[in-house]
């Protein structure tokens, strides 16, 4: 494996503005790196090497002439086969967009691009971002447990080494899932920070678009170079982007920091990980920050309200769809969208109340205890077996991998706010995992700053699959 | 993404579950029928488990404008 891979996406742009590699230097090693990896981990649904050598040797020309446009100019990332390129092949993991070429890109990659960022290919996702069928990606940490999705091909790439960055997409949990899962640093921003013009959906109201990164500082250059407002996209929020390294290095002292400790810490919580993000919190109390307990009990109601959503809002795009290509679906997929119609408006109405008393909930916390974030693990476990994903759990508590994986992330989504996975151990069995902090609504880059005081203090980001290593 | 929940006693007939998903446009077999219809009926769990908190004087959260739900 090239030496380059291994360095992260902030390191390589810096080495680009010293001059001490080139764009395509850059193109060409992760070129490699596919080459040598996707036979065992297929983290890509298309490589675009020609398109990314060219434009590669196009930014080594705007460099050499003192015109580089950012820290984003020259570098390979990957995008999810969800969000729409201009001229290439998008097909959402799905038989039924098959061969779809889009003449447009999404908001998203059309921000990247004019930033400079080379895209070397679209990576592997479940079908629409569903979560329920099964792509060929697989984890480098461990061929035989799920790498997590749907954001799946994003995760795998850029712990593989063949990405210095990816996109994904987060409807409950899908960015964070497989960023912990891989030892990855994941953003899910607050709703309307990032369009989602483009970008196919899941669910309108849920859906978001993110940076999945090795490191904190490259995922706040990527999402830099994401983010802003639309005037395509309803969604998208008139706010100003901040610098969100500003205050990257300012660290933890006389921040306040909220736990809440009945729905994150329940005992479906294995110990590994219920010791590891323990540490964490001692290690912000440590560095100065106030830890303070909070209670919200209408977290209990956010894995229904979220399900109602996805189902009510995820048919309704897929209305015309699944009538004239329902045999193109897995089966799985299509069962979960034919239930989304006979579902009742009064259920989907229930759900949005639901999300509305514990959006209500979340915001009061914040406020009355003053907290600059709120922070929890990412999952309640490792990874599990892909042909345990819909069994037991192994440890006996009383949930299916499935239906515990997402059970810390949705509430993020329901909410709108920000919410950030970061790598803060490796299990015992070799599998990662994370802690998440949530934030402020568009306070990303205190979620940031608190994330890289933890980060700075430990190796996990520079960590890499043992597979890898003879790659 | 998954829907995980674990399927619960099936109280309705599947052959209801058909003919309703088949008369929407919907075509699916009775297999696939039987199916949805565990699928609904844990919906119809998760529409009852809402029942835990006080939602009569909740308006709908603001979903489709700027900012969404988080509403800043």
């Amino acid at each position: 494996m090239s030496e380059l891979t291994d360095l992260s996406l902030s390191e390589v742009s810096d080495m680009l503005d010293a001059g001490t590699v080139s764009s395509l230097e850059l193109v060409e090693a992760n070129l490699r790196a596919i080459e040598r990896t996707e036979p065992a981990v297929h983290a890509y649904a298309s490589v675009l090497a020609e398109e990314a050598l060219d434009a590669a040797r196009a930014a080594d020309v705007a460099i050499a002439a003192g015109d580089r446009r950012g820290p984003l100019h020259g570098i390979p990332i990957g995008l999810k086969d969800n969000i729409y390129t201009k001229g290439s092949l998008t097909e959402s993991g799905s038989k039924v967009m098959e061969g779809f070429v889009p003449d447009y890109d999404a908001t998203c990659a059309g921000l990247l691009r004019e930033a400079g960022a080379i895209i070397i290919g679209k990576t592997h996702c479940h079908e629409f971002a569903y979560g329920v069928n099964t792509p060929p990606s697989r984890s480098p940490w461990n061929s035989e447990v799920y790498p997590g999705g749907s954001s799946i091909g994003s995760g795998v790439a850029v712990t593989s080494r063949s990405s210095f960055g990816a996109l994904g997409t987060d409807t409950g949990g899908s960015i964070r899932v497989p960023a912990s899962i891989n030892n990855l640093v994941g953003m899910k921003a607050t709703y309307g920070r990032v369009s989602i013009y483009g970008v196919v959906p899941v669910a309108w109201s849920l859906d978001h678009v993110g940076p999945m990164t090795r490191t904190v500082k490259d995922n706040a250059l990527l999402l830099a170079g994401m983010a802003g407002y639309d005037p395509v996209d309803p969604t998208s929020a008139e706010q100003p982007v901040p610098d969100f390294c500003a205050d990257l290095e300012a660290g933890v002292s006389g921040l306040r920091i909220g736990v809440e400790r009945d729905y994150f810490f329940y005992d479906g919580l294995i110990d590994e990980i219920r010791t590891a993000v323990e540490d964490v919190i001692a290690e912000y109390r440590a560095g100065g920050a106030e830890i303070v307990e909070v209670s919200i009990p209408e977290l209990a109601i956010t894995q229904d309200a979220l399900f109602t959503i996805v189902l009510c809002e995820g048919s309704s795009y897929h209305r015309k769809l699944i009538r004239e290509h329902g045999d193109k679906y897995d089966p799985a997929t299509r069962a979960l969208i034919q239930l989304g119609e006979l579902v009742p408006a009064t259920h989907y109405l229930a759900a949005q109340q639901a999300r509305r008393v514990y959006r209500d909930a979340i915001k009061r916390a914040f406020a009355e205890q003053q907290l600059d974030a709120m922070l929890w693990p990412t999952m309640p476990m490792t990874s599990a077996p892909l042909d345990a994903l819909n069994a037991p759990r192994a440890d006996g508590y009383p949930d299916t991998p499935v239906g515990s994986m997402c059970h810390h992330t949705f509430n993020a989504n329901l909410a709108g706010l920000p919410a950030l996975s970061v790598p803060c151990g490796i299990s015992e069995a070799g599998l990662p995992f994370g802690f998440q902090l949530t934030g402020r609504a568009f306070d990303e880059a205190m979620v940031y700053r608190i994330a890289r005081a933890y980060e700075r203090e430990h190796d996990w980001h520079e960590r890499k699959a043992p597979a890898l290593a003879g790659v | 993404m998954g829907y995980g929940r674990a399927s619960s006693d099936e109280v309705l007939d599947s052959s209801v579950v058909h003919a309703l998903a088949n008369k929407m446009g919907l075509t699916i077999s009775p297999e696939e029928a039987e199916v949805l219809t565990a699928l609904l009926m844990n919906q119809m769990a998760a529409f009852q488990s809402f029942d835990s908190i006080d939602l009569q004087d909740a308006v709908p959260a603001p979903i489709f404008r700027a900012g969404g739900a988080s509403d800043e």
